[in-house]
């Protein structure tokens, strides 16, 4: 499974409880679908599911707000 | 998991004691009623050490202390120091700005400000609630327009601990109202600002030596370079300090609870009713008895939290649950005081009912036990 995929898996099922199943390209953040709260839950995953340390001066919308967003950060921490 | 401290822990945690009870313990009764703050205190508890403590060498004068060490520090400093409201002041600036600054200021702000933090020179704040920005913080109106070579900063703070007396406030403004608390960014703007105003100190309850009020900004501008991290990441530093300040902050609270719990103990051994010491009626021992499981089930929860901080693990749910449960412990243990010292706890000269009134705000400030509920729930996937 891709870095997309898992992601997609991780919130759709775990954060939003199975209620919507979210694209690589819904605005997480802009539309409200995940709160302040589930952004921290998910840094702590990524962290954990990809072994990395996202330090609090990335936790940006530049950064999260969209699945491929996430998946373009992960891909330049591990240049 | 291991609790154990070393001897040299230990022999800290009692220096921070005895500087504490032979220092900052004066005229409490008539500096709570009149609200004085006392620099004087804030001064010799920099020449001491505290509010360097956790600081790099370089900007303190000593090495930094990890973090289950200050812990201890700071649960010493609230056995030994009768000034709640100093204590919450000192662990505000320390947890909620210096460590901020140390965090993700560049070099250039930190050797601009934190030596005249560590020093005692300065007061920092941290700048976040507004009027209708409370419990909803991140809905902040505080606008930074950009503009050439910095920001300008229009709107007000409200509740800002030490407000009234600070040099620099470390404040929290939105870029962009549309982007939500994505837009939130952290400035660090000095008193002398022109358009930089404060207003009067707020009378309250408790915490009475330590000053809250607002800050307003009108067309006050900041440079770039005083921009603390990138845009849009002032919503998530916020976040990172609330899990240190509840932390620390409780960590103090719970070292009044143990000096309170002691004097408490000390009062049903020696006040006589029906010929016998009233610690040997049981509705006052049970009592007692609840004080004590307070402050160790209290203390088990703080110890955890320091423990995952010290070793950088998230600690959401788990600070969630601390400040809930210890700052409803300091209040019911507050009201368990005054109830066993009877007529006399509700006397101010006795120095019991301040610590209640003191831990009040406890349930309010920085969260309060409504939101922390909200954050365990939402923890457990509800």
């Amino acid at each position: 499974m891709d870095n997309q995929e898992i992601l997609k898996q991780y919130i759709s099922q775990t954060l939003l409880n199975g209620r919507m199943q979210v694209e690589a390209d819904d605005d997480l953040l802009g539309e409200e679908i995940i709160d302040s709260m589930g952004v921290m839950q998910l840094v702590a995953f990524v962290e954990d599911r990809f072994s990395c340390d996202v330090p609090q001066s990335d936790i940006t919308i530049t950064n999260f707000r969209t699945i491929k967003a996430i998946d373009v950060y992960l891909a330049k921490r591990s240049l | 998991m291991d609790f154990s401290w070393s001897d040299e822990q230990l022999a800290f945690k009692n220096r921070v004691i005895q500087f504490a009870q032979e220092n900052l313990n004066g005229d409490m009764v008539e500096r709570d009623y009149h609200g004085k703050f006392s620099w004087d205190n804030w001064k010799k508890c920099a020449d001491f050490g505290i509010q360097g403590m956790c600081m790099p060498a370089a900007y303190s004068g000593s090495p930094a202390l990890d973090i289950m060490t200050a812990v201890l520090a700071m649960e010493a400093l609230g056995y030994g120091c009768e000034d709640n409201g100093l204590t919450l002041g000192l662990n505000a600036q320390m947890w909620t700005v210096q460590i901020l600054l140390e965090q993700f200021g560049t070099e250039d702000q930190k050797q601009r400000y934190l030596p005249k933090l560590c020093n005692g020179e300065w007061i920092g704040v941290h700048a976040l609630s507004e009027p209708n920005a409370g419990s909803d913080v991140y809905s902040l109106k505080t606008h930074a327009k950009k503009c050439d070579g910095g920001y300008i900063l229009n709107g007000s703070k409200k509740f800002v601990t030490c407000a009234p007396i600070c040099d620099l406030a470390l404040v929290f403004a939105t870029i962009d109202p549309s982007l939500g608390k994505w837009g939130v960014t952290a400035f660090l703007v000095e008193r002398t600002a022109t358009g930089f105003s404060t207003g009067p100190v707020k009378d309250k309850m408790g915490l009475r030596t330590v000053p809250f009020g607002e800050i307003f900004f009108e067309d006050c501008f900041v440079p770039e370079e005083d921009r603390l991290g990138p845009e849009g990441a002032g919503f998530s530093f916020s976040h990172s300090s609330l899990e240190y300040d509840r932390c620390f902050n409780l960590a103090s609270e719970l070292g009044t609870m143990e000096r309170q719990l002691e004097k408490t103990v000390d009062y049903a051994k020696s006040r006589e009713q029906y010929g016998q010491p009233i610690g040997k009626f049981q509705s006052v021992s049970n009592r007692v008895a609840d004080m004590k499981l307070r402050l160790e089930t209290a203390r088990l929860l703080l110890y955890k939290v320091a423990w995952l901080k010290e070793k950088g693990q998230p600690a959401m749910l788990e600070a969630a649950l601390l400040k809930l449960y210890l700052s409803e412990c300091f209040v019911a243990s507050g009201l368990d005081a005054v109830r066993i010292h009877g007529g006399n706890g509700y006397l101010t000269e006795y120095e019991v009912e301040r610590d209640l009134r003191d831990a009040i705000g406890g349930v309010i400030y920085a969260g309060t036990s409504d939101i922390q509920r909200n954050i365990i729930a939402r923890s457990l996937g509800l």
